[in-house]
């Protein structure tokens, strides 16, 4: 009786307390849209400081390049539009009917995307990974336009700063991202040179099966052994009630 | 309820009656509006716009309609981030909460790129496919005809535009609702009455709340004026949804 009152009340409360709301705010959806935006500040901040690579991209047909990222799913639409640049980024299947309305689409996974977008400008995307469909001229002088690029760090730095503490930082600034992407590519290979010579002292596949093996034969004799041991201690109690 | 009346809180209007009405609220509380909401949502009110915000996703040189935008707050934060290629349209069908705003959002030195429009959301006096995102927050349940409202949003937007509703919604938790109840409709009335001297508009306030669809019928509503992709997302249990939907490309 008492039990049951009990869990009556126990499914009451439970039906009371809040539970996962399905529709709750998506918080990965707000993260995700959260840093597009502060990413969008930061391409907004380098373009108002960037007057040429403006007016190259006021020169450029609109468009949009969409990147779609295969591993994670992520879709990212980069749109020129007068002298801006729109960045969005999507992280649901839905937008892949934009993307093919987009003028030009770079597919990959991130590792080969980022590879081709960190290391030297290439003229081809044979053997990268990442497959270009659509516009590729204008996808050309897009690429283009970007890795040549100039912020002038200087007139960003002087606003707060003044014009002598600007200089002087953005020139620290430009040498600490210099040395930051030389220590990068060296951390690489030291550790691509680290994982080469460990990989020596560790023993090959036909070693360790061969461990493997004997390993198995010591645990079967030990077992016999055992096994034996048993059988000659119950022989022996035995013997020695008999004789009792 | 025939086509003739509509909702007025609790009480049944003639569909006519139910903006003068509505217009009455608004220009009781416009003067105190901001100190109501801060005090009504301890404060909240202003994460559920800044997740709005988030969520909309403006970029420099886009057009922004803030229907139903009252003191301006959407539209204080969307004029900076159109920068002043963009274009910003605080719209509100009430003339004091109109320039409440306006005062409130020119003394901010916000001036160049915001436009002020008193207009009804059913009737949008603008062009079709002009504007990249419409928002209203905490408005649609004051409009008479929503699917009109809706519909005529849509017709304003872009192809490929976006409309978010941040509104007053259904809590999900039981216990959450009774609690909500109980508030709503004794406290929120004697804080009305206590800093802003009206009772009635708050209790308005409280009953337009539970007259007004729940997430999965406005969401159905959107879906039938013509947005694609319609969801909405929860926030502080229910209490507020934030719907989005998006005029087909």
């Amino acid at each position: 009786m008492i039990s049951a009152t009990l869990g009556n009340f126990l499914e009451q409360l439970s039906q009371t307390l809040p539970a996962r709301d399905p529709n709750g705010l998506k918080l990965s959806q707000l993260a995700v849209a959260s840093a597009t935006n502060r990413l969008q500040a930061l391409v907004d901040l380098a373009l108002s400081e960037a007057p040429v690579t403006r007016h190259q991209l006021s020169q450029l047909d609109d468009g949009t390049l969409a990147i779609s990222v295969t591993e994670p799913t992520v879709e990212v639409h980069l749109s020129v539009i007068e002298n801006r640049l729109n960045l969005q980024v999507y992280t649901t299947q839905e937008h892949t009917e934009q993307a093919t309305r987009s003028r030009a689409q770079l597919t990959g996974s991130a590792s080969a995307l980022g590879a081709l977008m960190g290391g030297e400008q290439k003229h081809s995307f044979a053997g990268s990974g990442v497959a270009a469909t659509g516009d590729l001229a204008w996808l050309g002088q897009f690429n283009a336009l970007l890795a040549n690029i100039d912020i002038d760090w200087g007139g960003i730095l002087a606003r707060p700063f003044g014009d002598v503490a600007g200089h002087i930082l953005a020139k620290g600034a430009k040498a600490a991202v210099e040395h930051g992407r030389r220590t990068l590519e060296r951390s690489a290979t030291n550790a691509v040179e680290v994982l080469q010579q460990e990989w020596q002292w560790l023993p090959t596949r036909a070693s360790t099966e061969k461990f493997d093996r004997q390993l198995l034969e010591l645990r079967r004799g030990a077992d016999r052994l055992q096994a034996k041991i048993d059988y000659t201690l119950r022989q022996r109690q035995r013997d020695q009630s008999e004789q009792n | 309820m025939s086509e003739e009346t509509t909702h007025f809180g609790f009480k049944t209007v003639r569909s006519e009656e139910k903006a003068a009405k509505v217009a009455d609220v608004f220009h009781s509380v416009a003067a105190k509006y901001d100190l109501m909401n801060d005090l009504m949502s301890a404060g909240i009110h202003r994460l559920w716009k800044r997740v709005t915000i988030e969520l909309a996703g403006v970029r420099q040189g886009q057009t922004i309609v803030d229907i139903a935008g009252g003191t301006g707050d959407l539209t204080a934060k969307f004029s900076r981030l159109v920068g002043p290629d963009g274009t910003v349209v605080l719209a509100d069908i009430n003339a004091s909460m109109l320039n409440v705003g306006r005062d409130k959002l020119t003394d901010s030195g916000l001036i160049g790129n915001i436009h002020y429009l008193q207009a009804d959301a059913q009737y949008l006096p603008l062009p079709d496919e002009s504007v990249d995102l419409i928002t209203i927050a905490f408005g649609l349940r004051n409009v008479t005809d929503k699917s009109l409202a809706l519909a005529s949003m849509q017709r304003v937007l872009k192809p490929g535009g976006k409309l978010l509703v941040l509104e007053f919604s259904k809590p999900t938790n039981p216990l959450l609702a009774r609690v909500y109840d109980g508030y709503s409709f004794s406290v929120l009335p004697k804080l009305g009455q206590l800093f802003a001297g009206d009772a009635d508009s708050y209790q308005y306030l409280a009953e337009s709340i539970r007259m007004h669809p729940d997430q999965e019928t406005l969401k159905a509503m959107m879906n039938e004026a013509g947005f694609e992709r319609c969801d909405y997302q929860n926030m502080t249990g229910g209490i507020v949804a934030l719907h989005s939907g998006v005029k087909p490309a």
